[in-house]
């Protein structure tokens, strides 16, 4: 049952060296530069999303994700679901408007899994870049590198997935589109809050609290085959791809940003999954995994299961 | 551009870097496998080694896998590492690459994918 999220409306990257990280971001995933605050983190978003920004960097001395934050429907509702997340047994933290610059009051929460997470209700709309909002052409010209249009989701590891997905169905109202079974062991699931085959998934991992991707959309098989070459062009990391997933049957290519966090680019087009409230589960046995991760090779490899930030 | 000898402790395995690469990249270059390879980016710790000899400099690397006391010890990411001179390395691969994804071999749950 919806519970008034949205949608993802940001991830904050903790990068080695933001130069670097953002030449990665900017010029090769495409993304726009918005701002850059007094703490030294650099927001950026991808051309059509109307609210100021996605991404934020933060330089640190470790790679990985410091929160994911959902955007709410209303104030009423993220003041609801706090008391809520609070019943739950989260670890529920106020952050005051302003704290991410133009992002309104958010609450930050713990999850089982050990990642955090924020909801928030306002933040400044910037609208689509490049485009005007009244009779608006079709796409910008001067966009960079892969032309990500949207951050799309986040694939996180850890331990107790079963405690996650009970905190975002029950509490935030996601519902679980796709798993991996293995027995009566959930190893993966993806879930949704709209009709994309996942705004967040998990894989089971012994360690709590780790970012294995934060992924960025594509129009087409073309734009990802585009964004192989880029990656060739000017040597990024690359991780696995271009492949279809049996999971969601998104067509992508991995790699990694230059401190070590993976990113993917990947479109729906050509029988990628969609999500209705009706929709059944669809259910991978763990004895098909190979094809459950990476349709075409069929078989996993050790990277993409192991390397983690 | 000076190219230096990067050899495994204990065999005869090595490979040529220039002192503009870093080892990990000059070895995946000439297809050798002698580091196991992760993100390439300082952040996932899994290229982690000791170089026993020979001058090296680095790039920033993640905290967690090389702190100031891995440091002292010459623990180095051979993603991040550029050599200055000939230089022989042990592997220091992290525990946390022993098998930790549930989804490979992590519990005995799943052994029941791996040996399927």
């Amino acid at each position: 049952m919806k519970k008034g999220v949205m949608r993802p409306g940001h991830v904050q990257i903790r990068v080695l060296d933001m130069d670097e990280a953002l030449i990665h971001y900017r010029d090769r995933l495409g993304l726009i530069e918005m701002h850059k605050d007094s703490m030294g983190r650099v927001y950026l978003k991808a051309w059509t999303e109307i609210d100021k920004y996605s991404v934020v960097l933060r330089e640190a001395d470790e790679a990985g994700m410091d929160f994911m934050g959902f955007k709410v429907t209303s104030t009423d509702v993220m003041n609801s679901l706090r008391d809520e997340l609070k019943e739950f047994g989260c670890q529920v933290e106020n952050i005051p408007a302003g704290e991410l610059n133009g992002c309104g009051e958010r609450v930050r929460f713990d999850s089982p899994t050990g990642h955090f997470f924020e909801i928030y209700a306002e933040k400044e709309q910037t609208g689509k870049w490049g485009v005007t909002a009244r009779n608006p052409e079709a796409w910008p010209e001067d966009l960079k590198g892969m032309k990500t249009s949207r951050f799309d989701h986040c694939l996180l590891y850890g331990d107790d997935l079963d405690g996650s997905l009970e905190l975002f169905t029950k509490v935030l109202g996601f519902d679980l589109a796709e798993e991996v079974m293995d027995g009566d062991l959930r190893i993966a699931q993806f879930l949704t809050c709209s009709m994309k085959a996942h705004d967040i998934a998990w894989v089971r991992h012994e360690e709590k609290g780790k970012f294995h991707h934060a992924s960025f959309f594509l129009n087409t098989w073309e734009e990802v085959l585009r964004a192989a070459d880029l990656i060739s062009m000017h040597d990024i990391s690359l991780d696995i791809g271009p492949t279809r997933h049996g999971l969601t049957h998104g067509q992508t290519i991995y790699f990694f940003d230059p401190s070590g966090n993976r990113n993917e680019v990947f479109c729906d087009g050509a029988g990628g999954n969609y999500y209705y409230p009706d929709s059944p589960v669809i259910t991978w046995d763990a004895s098909e995994l190979g094809k459950a991760i990476f349709y075409h090779d069929r078989v996993l490899n050790e990277n993409f299961l192991g390397v983690v930030t | 551009m000076q190219m230096h000898k990067v050899r495994c402790a204990g065999t005869n395995a090595e490979f040529l870097c220039s002192e503009d690469r870093p080892l990990l990249i000059a070895m995946e270059r000439q297809a050798k496998d002698l580091i196991p390879v992760g993100c390439r980016g300082g952040g996932c710790g899994r290229c982690r080694i000791r170089i026993i000899s020979g001058d090296f400099e680095t790039k920033k690397m993640s905290k967690k896998f090389i702190g100031d006391s891995e440091q002292k010890e010459n623990l180095t990411l051979a993603c991040r590492t550029f050599p200055r001179s000939d230089v022989i390395f042990e592997l220091r691969t992290p525990t946390q690459y022993d098998n930790k994804s549930t989804m490979r071999a992590g519990s005995s749950d799943s052994q029941r994918v791996i040996n399927r």
